[in-house]
């Protein structure tokens, strides 16, 4: 039988969802280092993804506005 | 296999060296060759041996520079030669990039970051390569002094993971007139 989640009210569950942030954080703040920076790693490169995309984008985008 | 998380576990990882390790083995390289004396990891990456990781787009080196001989001016010259004749010769804005990193290397000029750099420990990173970071206590002040909201995002985080002595830090803010600044940041966690 599938888990059935007891019911909460709105402000209960803001109150777990804080404090399920707060565990999975400390969680992650005790994970080795070594694993700690390929989490990083993973982020930079995310970030640097997007800036790429974002700025092809403005170019396709100014390009179209100039070759109007 | 996953944990509570869903993150694997550290013994699913087999990945290749990691950029930020082969970043910090030559700014040790640097070190072994006395083209820095001494160094200290500061900003996101030194905080990461402490809490959680956050955001960043470098990698913060402090150092001590000594003036050339005859000499009463310091410059990071060597350090960007040295690195060129290694074959770095890419830029980020004004950070040499290492590995994929762009590092900025921080002259130390306040009391504070001469203190971290002294009282800096080697630390296993990964992939058997050392970084030397200081104490918490000293990234902590470091950013109380700097102020940004990265600086306080990152201060949060170690109040909150409690991974500081806090009569250390209360000593090292004393000490450095940091302390006022510091309550005014704590009124706000």
């Amino acid at each position: 039988m599938p888990h059935q989640p007891s019911p909460m009210t709105v402000e209960q569950l803001k109150i777990k969802v804080l404090q399920d942030k707060a565990a999975y954080r400390r969680h992650v703040a005790r994970l080795p280092v070594s694993e700690k920076l390929r989490m990083l790693e993973e982020m930079r490169a995310t970030t640097l993804a997007l800036k790429n995309v974002r700025e092809e984008n403005k170019a396709k985008v100014k390009s179209a506005w100039t070759n109007r | 296999m996953k944990n509570d998380f869903g993150y694997l576990e550290q013994s699913e990882y087999r990945f290749a060296m990691l950029a930020t390790a082969k970043a910090i083995a030559i700014v040790n390289q640097l070190k072994e060759e006395g083209v820095i004396s001494a160094y200290a990891v500061g900003g996101a990456i030194g905080a990461l041996f402490y809490i959680e990781p956050t955001q960043t787009q470098d990698i913060d080196i402090f150092v001590h520079l000594n003036p050339k001989p005859g000499s009463l001016l310091v410059t990071i010259e060597p350090i960007l030669d040295r690195l060129e004749e290694l074959g770095f010769t890419l830029w980020e804005e004004d950070k040499v990039v290492v590995a994929g990193w762009p590092i900025q290397f921080l002259p130390a000029t306040k009391a504070i970051e001469i203190e971290a750099i002294a009282h800096a420990k080697p630390e296993p990173l990964a992939d058997g390569i050392v970084a030397f970071v200081p104490p918490a206590e000293y990234l902590m002040a470091m950013a109380i002094d700097l102020g940004r909201p990265k600086d306080m995002i990152r201060l949060q985080c170690f109040y909150e993971q409690r991974v500081f002595d806090p009569n250390q830090l209360d000593a090292l803010l004393e000490k450095h007139q940091l302390s006022s600044k510091w309550q005014r940041y704590l009124s706000q966690f």
